[in-house]
């Protein structure tokens, strides 16, 4: 048995666990929602023995691996690293297990939100390191198997009413999978789902994901040096699609549908569009820097923009905010010499340019350019990508959405949050130390009386917000 | 004060503790199969006006590329097992038996996976997606043609063998 194999049964069993809980709580006639969480926001789980051949598994131990306390007081960071051939790192075996949960539990007030309107939840989880497109065939398989699990159980079909909720780069996954289920006309889509609503998702990309590959990742470089985090990131084949899109997903008319004045990168030296993805600019990139990887990302662009048929694009909805004027919505790219450049000396080729969005996404990279405006909602109080999935205005358009069928208008939105009772909002966040100086302190042992340890969730949550999750 | 041994025998518990709240056991779960294997045959037909060149499945395999001109077809051999998990649901799986199939597939969660380049192009993923009616109680159809008339979509199946 080969490793890819041994792998589609380790994570169709992950996945069936889950499906498992949730069958035996389904309330039938209730809604179902069925969450794509942003990249970073899916749990890792990494075997405790390498792979070997098929007597390997199911292997008897998973260590979480994304994230726990090790990956700031220990090497975890190491362990996500991919081998050229797509294995995992000394072979031990990575796995998806739902949304992270490591003291932050991302998406708790999602998950709080629908349960108490005594909505059906679940989560899909994927290895966000890997393809889009991986993650999307597991998304087919997941469902097939949550309808018959529940058919089995309850007698009834959850999937005709079901919400794939997506969050960030979890939409990309969903626009892939609706690509693929959708055949030519789009008539049996109905059987798949309900409505498919994306949330800050980076359609044509965004500008967070190009630095890494030169400068890392606070607070991550911290631990494990400028150098070593960007070379992790060079490994990871599926973020490479973060990017901001190539120029014929991103053309004249996909522009001008979009609002775009022009091509969002340019040279720094001579103005011109600067395609991340032409082999033109290879040269531009670090030797860590995967070409096939670069070429694999044009093609899952190719079906991410894609045109939906008719009757598929009718159920696609979009959510964004553009209320952080001090977005990234556009980049200059000075034309370095990849080969030698050295991420602990020099500087960033990398300049942004500022506009509106949510903090990582750009405004007008939230939905895709083919859905009608009246299908598009522009949050007029969330601002923050990471949190923009729990957020009450957010909740409140996607509870609406639901329940009347189409998109509602600010007005609506803001009498339902009226109404939502106090603990649904939360409480504001108090003031926390500078992220980056907290680690720096907590692995010297030099935290001081009255700062946060830890154990302390919202610590976490800021690393997470730090690290600009997508 | 604890003295130093017992500090250390104090350290290794609560070490022992975190190791042991953090890890999850997995249960042992051998997945009978369910019937026979099914060996299919897929029947690649290049219907675009590029040769088609694909890719042996696993980096570094000694098979060389497999040349599919313009009009022309080449089979491909494929077998499948299904298996029964050991666990509540008793849900079934679809597997690809890597050992008695052609060396240029493999299998990505329900399908199965080729990588061809279309004339100079880049290499692009061809995916067919499997089911469980390839077990059915009548026989499956033994060939599958799948006819590429241009490059297809990636991550979108060019063929559903269970529609």
């Amino acid at each position: 048995m080969s490793y890819e194999i041994a792998r589609n049964h380790e994570i169709h069993d992950a996945h069936q666990r889950v499906i498992d809980i949730f069958a035996r709580t389904y309330r039938s006639g209730k809604p179902t929602i069925v969450l794509l969480p942003g990249g970073m926001g899916s749990h890792l789980d990494r075997s405790t023995r390498p792979f070997v051949n098929d007597q390997s598994i199911p292997f008897p131990m998973y260590d979480p691996v994304w994230m726990d306390v090790e990956m700031i007081f220990g090497r975890d960071l190491e362990l996500l690293r991919m081998e050229a051939n797509g294995h995992d790192a000394g072979e031990h075996m990575i796995i998806p297990t739902g949304p992270l949960q490591f003291l932050v539990n991302a998406y708790d007030g999602t998950r709080r939100f629908f349960e108490d309107l005594g909505w059906n939840y679940i989560v899909f989880g994927y290895d966000w390191r890997r393809s889009l497109e991986e993650a999307a065939s597991q998304l087919s398989e997941f469902l097939v198997n949550l309808r018959d699990r529940v058919k089995d159980l309850r007698d009834f079909d959850p999937l005709p009413t079901t919400t794939l909720l997506a969050h960030s780069q979890g939409g990309l996954v969903g626009k892939i999978f609706l690509q693929s289920v959708s055949g030519d006309d789009g008539g049996g889509i109905g059987a798949w789902m309900k409505r498919f609503v994306t949330i800050g998702t980076p359609f044509y990309g965004t500008t967070s994901h190009q630095d890494r590959y030169y400068q890392g990742q606070s607070p991550l470089n911290i631990f494990y040096g400028k150098r070593r985090v960007a070379e992790i990131a060079g490994s990871l084949p599926g973020p490479y699609v973060l990017m901001f899109a190539d120029q014929t997903a991103l053309d004249a008319a996909t522009q001008a549908k979009l609002g775009l004045a022009g091509y969002p990168i340019t040279d720094s030296a001579t103005g011109a569009p600067a395609d991340p993805y032409d082999p033109a600019n290879f040269g531009r990139y670090p030797p860590w820097v995967n070409p096939t990887y670069l070429e694999d990302s044009v093609l899952a662009r190719e079906t991410i923009v894609a045109d939906l048929p008719g009757p598929v694009a009718k159920r696609v909805f979009h959510i964004r905010s553009g209320l952080n004027t001090k977005t990234a919505s556009g980049l200059k790219w000075a034309p370095v010499v990849g080969a030698s450049y050295d991420p602990a000396s020099a500087v960033s080729p990398i300049t942004a340019v500022a506009g509106k969005g949510d903090g990582t996404v750009p405004f007008w990279s939230g939905r895709l350019a083919q859905i009608p405006d009246a299908q598009v909602y522009d949050l007029k109080q969330a601002a923050d990508h990471g949190g923009l999935a729990e957020h009450a205005e957010t909740l409140a358009v996607v509870r609406k959405l639901v329940e009347t069928g189409t998109m509602p208008k600010p007005a609506a939105v803001t009498a339902a949050i009226a109404a939502m009772p106090a603990a649904t909002l939360g409480t504001p966040k108090a003031s926390q130390p500078k992220t980056s100086k907290w680690i720096a302190d907590a692995r010297l042992g030099k935290l001081k009386k009255g700062e946060p340890r830890a154990n302390d969730p919202e610590v976490w949550r800021r690393i997470l917000e730090e690290a600009q999750l997508c | 004060m604890l003295k130093s041994s017992h500090r250390r025998v104090v350290t290794g518990l609560a070490i022992l503790l975190l190791a042991a709240s953090c890890a999850h056991r997995v249960d042992v779960r051998p997945n009978p199969r369910v019937g026979a294997d099914v060996t299919q045959t897929l029947l690649l037909m290049n219907e675009t006006a590029k040769p088609m060149t694909v890719m042996p499945a696993l980096l570094g395999s000694a098979e060389p590329p497999l040349v599919v001109q313009p009009n022309e077809q080449k089979p491909l051999r494929f077998t499948v097992r299904l298996e029964e998990n050991v666990s509540p649901g008793r849900e079934r799986e679809v597997y690809l038996v890597p050992e008695t199939s052609s060396p240029y597939v493999t299998q990505s969660a329900i399908d199965l996976l080729m990588k061809a380049r279309f004339g100079t192009g880049p290499a692009r993923e061809i995916r067919v997606r499997l089911g469980k009616c390839l077990f059915g109680p009548a026989p499956a159809e033994p060939t599958h043609e799948l006819h590429l008339k241009k490059p297809p979509l990636s991550g979108v199946p060019a063929l559903q063998l269970c529609p």
